[in-house]
């Protein structure tokens, strides 16, 4: 009992320390970059330590620094708790839900490399990212200003709208690999199709890929879905009267958010750690296992920076339409076509 | 293990139902609910309800919770509700309660005894989605199906119900 929670313990530390605060670490540097190359700039290039710059990577760290020695203002008319739990409400979901993501295969027949393979599996995931909501929610509440409660409206919302979405658009896979155990369906997207296609989610499933796609990049409430935040018209949105670390926890939350989604992408639709026509449990074939899926984790990451800086902004009505009017339905339809085509099959 | 998690998930979702109906502002009212909610899903866990957990957070706190929460500040933006002062009330409240506590009472009393070292006999596949398909979609399919029609047609009359008032301004 104790030896698993210690085990339980140390995936918990490593995770966060290695993979997510890395990770966001690392994704704020990458999107400042992309967004300059895109826009014709050069980007962050000017933190130094001992006259390297490093492409700009001391950039985060200073970033962090600079938060941690922010004045840490809160609103005289805020509701105080609520203030000081929204952010926390906001960073920890995303963390929880990183849980039941396996970033390699069983090793010595025990999941070393997932922290709980519990008997809920992607629908925990689902279920705990659903919470974070509240953190954007209470933020703009309790923050006593106009444009962060209309930023706080427009969270509730569009999550609320998308997660809908998000949800149809994965049934489909649960159903064409029978299950809701992640590497239960990573072992079914190993398989081969006509002995030569990988069974991938995305292979299987082309339809669901690109709903999932698109309401992930809705749920992670980035351009051309930023409505909870349109600088242009609500200053910042549901963070716009926080400071110092308590915005940080926010910056923090959408990059462990995008890490999120992608990694839940890969596992779904990438065949999670699968390489294809590579198997068995060499060290280096689990090292190469690990290393795949980071490399999906980081195409699908690209791929959602790339559509934040191209597309411009939707407008909110337009927003709440696509959700409901077009991504739902074509949830639906695609939940009908995989049941049909699955009651055809057998 | 169990005996310390049931103690510590019962005590949190009592004080936060209490708190639940004793926080004046209404949104701080729905956060309290919501951690009952947790603390109930937490539960589940430890009878092996898997899928029933899962499903408590993400349908409860994560679906209906966020409508609440949303109604709340579109309707009181202020933070201090308007208090409803009907005298009969608390009486009628009362009244529920117990019949509710009396109801558990009894329950609790022909069942005694309450806590056994035994752990209860349940299959396998208990708690997990393939068991709970199998009751809703096998042993239950009639009354599961006749919910979701009732659903459908509740849905179908909100509609009608928010629509009429378009209807008569618009046309």
């Amino acid at each position: 009992m104790l030896e698993l929670v210690l085990i339980a313990f140390a995936k918990c530390v490593f995770l966060f320390l290695a993979f997510l605060l890395g990770g966001a670490a690392i994704l704020s540097w990458v999107e400042r970059k992309m967004s300059a190359v895109i826009q014709d700039r050069i980007g962050p290039n000017r933190a130094a330590v001992f006259g390297f710059t490093a492409f700009g990577l001391f950039h985060p760290i200073a970033d962090g620094i600079k938060m941690l020695f922010k004045e840490d203002f809160v609103p005289a008319r805020a509701d105080k708790i609520l203030f000081f739990f929204a952010p926390v409400l906001s960073f920890v979901p995303p963390l929880l839900a990183f849980m039941a993501i396996p970033f390699g295969p069983p090793v010595a027949g025990r999941e070393w490399l997932m922290v709980s393979d519990s008997q809920m599996g992607l629908l925990f995931l689902l279920a705990v990212a659903s919470i974070g909501v509240y953190g954007h929610t209470l933020a703009g509440w309790s923050s006593d200003n106009k444009f962060s409660l209309m930023g706080a409206l427009r969270t509730s919302s569009q999550l609320f709208s998308y997660e809908v979405g998000l949800t149809l658009s994965l049934l489909g896979v649960f159903m064409v690999y029978g299950t809701i155990m992640p590497q239960a369906i990573i072992g079914g997207q190993s398989e081969l199709m006509w002995g030569w296609l990988p069974r991938w989610g995305i292979v299987t499933q082309p339809l669901g890929f690109i709903l999932f796609m698109l309401a992930s990049i809705a749920e992670t409430k980035r351009a051309p879905f930023d409505l909870p935040e349109a600088d242009s018209e609500l200053v910042a949105g549901y963070s716009t009267e926080y400071s110092s670390m308590r915005f940080a926890m926010f910056f923090l939350s959408e990059f462990v958010g995008i890490l999120l989604v992608s990694a839940f992408g890969a596992v779904l639709f990438l065949g999670g750690w699968n390489i294809p026509f590579l198997a068995g449990d060499a060290w280096w074939v689990v090292l190469l296992q690990v290393g795949a899926f980071l490399a999906k984790v980081g195409a699908l990451v690209y791929l959602q920076m790339l559509v934040r800086w191209t597309v411009p902004r939707m407008r909110f009505d337009q927003v709440i339409d696509f959700g409901w009017k077009y991504l739902i339905p074509f949830g639906l339809l695609n939940l009908l076509a995989t049941a049909v085509v699955l009651a055809v099959w057998r | 293990m169990e005996p310390i998690l049931f103690a510590v998930l019962a005590a949190v979702a009592l004080v936060a139902a209490v708190a639940t109906i004793a926080w004046r502002n209404p949104l701080r009212s729905a956060f309290s609910l919501i951690v009952c909610l947790f603390a109930l899903a937490g539960m589940f866990v430890t009878l092996f309800a898997h899928f029933l957990a899962a499903m408590q957070i993400l349908v409860y706190a994560g679906a209906i919770m966020v409508l609440f929460v949303f109604v709340i500040m579109l309707l009181d933006l202020s933070g201090h509700g308007s208090e409803l002062k009907l005298r009969i009330l608390p009486v009628l409240g009362s009244l529920a309660v117990l019949a509710v506590a009396g109801k558990f009472a009894k329950t609790v009393l022909s069942t005694h005894p309450l806590v056994t070292d035994v752990p209860p006999a349940v299959p396998d596949s208990f708690g997990t989605v393939p068991g709970v398909a199998e009751l809703l979609l096998g042993q239950f399919l009639l009354p599961f199906e006749l919910v979701s029609l009732l659903l459908l047609v509740a849905v179908v009359g909100a509609v009608v119900v928010a629509r009429r008032r378009f209807w008569r301004e618009g046309k």
